[in-house]
């Protein structure tokens, strides 16, 4: 009863049908794991005990979910982990905490000075921190300051300075991997010991004139 | 079961004709029998025990059909447009005078290749797009002076003493062609190459189109500028 004609037939609709429906998935997973949600593995120690807490031992490493919905972004809360891009590495991810946003005074952990890995000499950045221990820092307007759970060894804004909080792709929701640890906040309760100030950046009054001359572009 | 029930509807009265795919027929379109009556409730409820045995679903409400067929030919168009300005080409109108003469004040549109986000492939003389480091959710253009390990001058040229600073790995230096009245790294320092979002390839001013220059002139002092 299938004739050659109706095979070929049958065939180019089953391709039609596989084509499109390929598209339609791929192109709303694209547009879900741009814009909605995103999971990711961690990769590192630097957010232990709370994430990846076995990963110097067994190499084991947590998966979160992030929320990436922009306007949920807008605000982000002192202890909130954020994935963002690396500012020294544009094709980096990073996962860390936010410890005080913009307009907030600062005075750094002194066991969070920036030395180099292997033999803890001195870098640039040793420098730059070093200039800023001891004094009160405040993070400038539309940045965050943000670190990581780990002390000993985390690359975060004892680094690379405050970021700006355009860089932030995500906000983490809860752990989805390891199974047992599923649906768990874990790194809520952290007291960090870098002192925060909460403050409000300058609207009106002498500190206003340049914050509102860019602000106006 | 699933295919029968979202198979496409047969030629029944009043109905719409089914568009055809590729050129060819709706296939079987001999073997289906349309019903002699309107679906009633106690009809409903044999096909709800044994699905596979009814019409095909949406061949029941020609009307829902040709709705759910419009929704989705319209999801698909709004996910390949996204996709395409997110990823491909992208063209935005742009507002301001920080890139006189290069981008009129208002009303040019600016082609935006996606291909050079997050600084891939870039150099100094590029013009660029990037999300503002300080105001969030807004969108800049400026032109890009110095790549990661470049030495620019930090200031404007003739005021201040002339400081030179080392753009840091991963920043880019960006500075409007409009000196006197452009907001840039001047302001809020080098600009973190995750922060690019493309390059500006050709700009649409209403008439005709004009391809950008990316490369460094000297600058152009008009008289009477106000300092």
């Amino acid at each position: 009863m299938s004739t050659a004609p109706n095979v070929i037939r049958r065939a180019l609709n089953g391709a039609y049908t596989l084509t499109t429906l390929t598209l339609f998935v791929s192109g709303t997973a694209i547009f879900l794991i741009d814009n909605v949600a995103e999971t990711t593995r961690i990769i590192g120690e630097s957010m232990t005990p709370a994430i990846s807490p076995d990963y110097n031992t067994t190499g084991a490493s947590d998966g979160l979910l992030f929320n990436k919905w922009a306007p949920s972004l807008r605000n982000l809360n002192r202890g909130d982990i954020v994935l963002f891009h690396s500012p020294n590495d544009p094709e980096k991810v990073a996962v860390k905490r936010v410890i005080a946003t913009e307009g907030d005074s600062i005075i750094l952990d002194a066991r969070r000075r920036p030395t180099r890995q292997r033999d803890g000499a001195e870098l640039p950045e040793t420098r730059a921190w070093d200039s800023m221990m001891g004094r009160v820092v405040m993070v400038p307007e539309g940045h965050i300051w943000v670190e990581g759970d780990n002390w000993r060894n985390s690359g975060d804004s004892n680094r690379y300075g405050p970021i700006s909080k355009s860089l932030v792709q995500g906000k983490a929701v809860a752990v989805v991997w390891p199974p047992k640890r599923f649906g768990t906040r874990p790194w809520e309760g952290f007291r960090s010991r870098t002192k925060v100030t909460p403050g409000e950046i300058p609207r009106d009054g002498e500190g206003a004139g340049l914050i509102n001359a860019i602000r106006n572009g | 079961m699933l295919r029968s029930c979202l198979r496409r509807p047969y030629t029944i009265q009043h109905a719409i004709t089914p568009p055809t795919r590729i050129g060819l027929r709706v296939r079987n379109a001999s073997t289906n029998k349309p019903p002699s009556t309107e679906p009633t409730p106690r009809k409903l409820l044999r096909y709800t025990l044994k699905p596979w045995a009814a019409p095909p679903l949406l061949a029941r409400y020609p009307l829902a059909h040709q709705t759910v067929q419009f929704l989705i030919y319209g999801l698909a168009g709004c996910l390949a447009f996204h996709i395409f300005f997110e990823y491909f080409y992208v063209l935005e109108g742009a507002y301001g005078i920080s890139m006189l003469p290069t981008i009129a004040s208002s009303g040019d549109c600016l082609l935006i290749s996606k291909y050079y986000r997050r600084g891939r492939q870039l150099g100094v003389g590029d013009v660029v797009s990037y999300k503002h480091p300080i105001k969030a959710g807004e969108y800049a253009v400026k032109r890009i002076l110095g790549m990661p390990g470049d030495f620019v001058v930090a200031e404007t040229p003739g005021k201040g003493v002339g400081r030179m600073i080392q753009v840091p790995e991963g920043h880019c230096w960006v500075v409007g062609d409009n000196l006197t009245w452009s907001r840039d790294s001047r302001m809020f320092g080098p600009l973190p190459l995750a922060l690019v979002t493309g390059k500006v390839l050709a700009k649409c001013s209403p008439l005709w189109p004009t391809r950008l220059e990316h490369e460094l002139k000297p600058a152009v002092i008009e008289e009477g500028d106000v300092d």
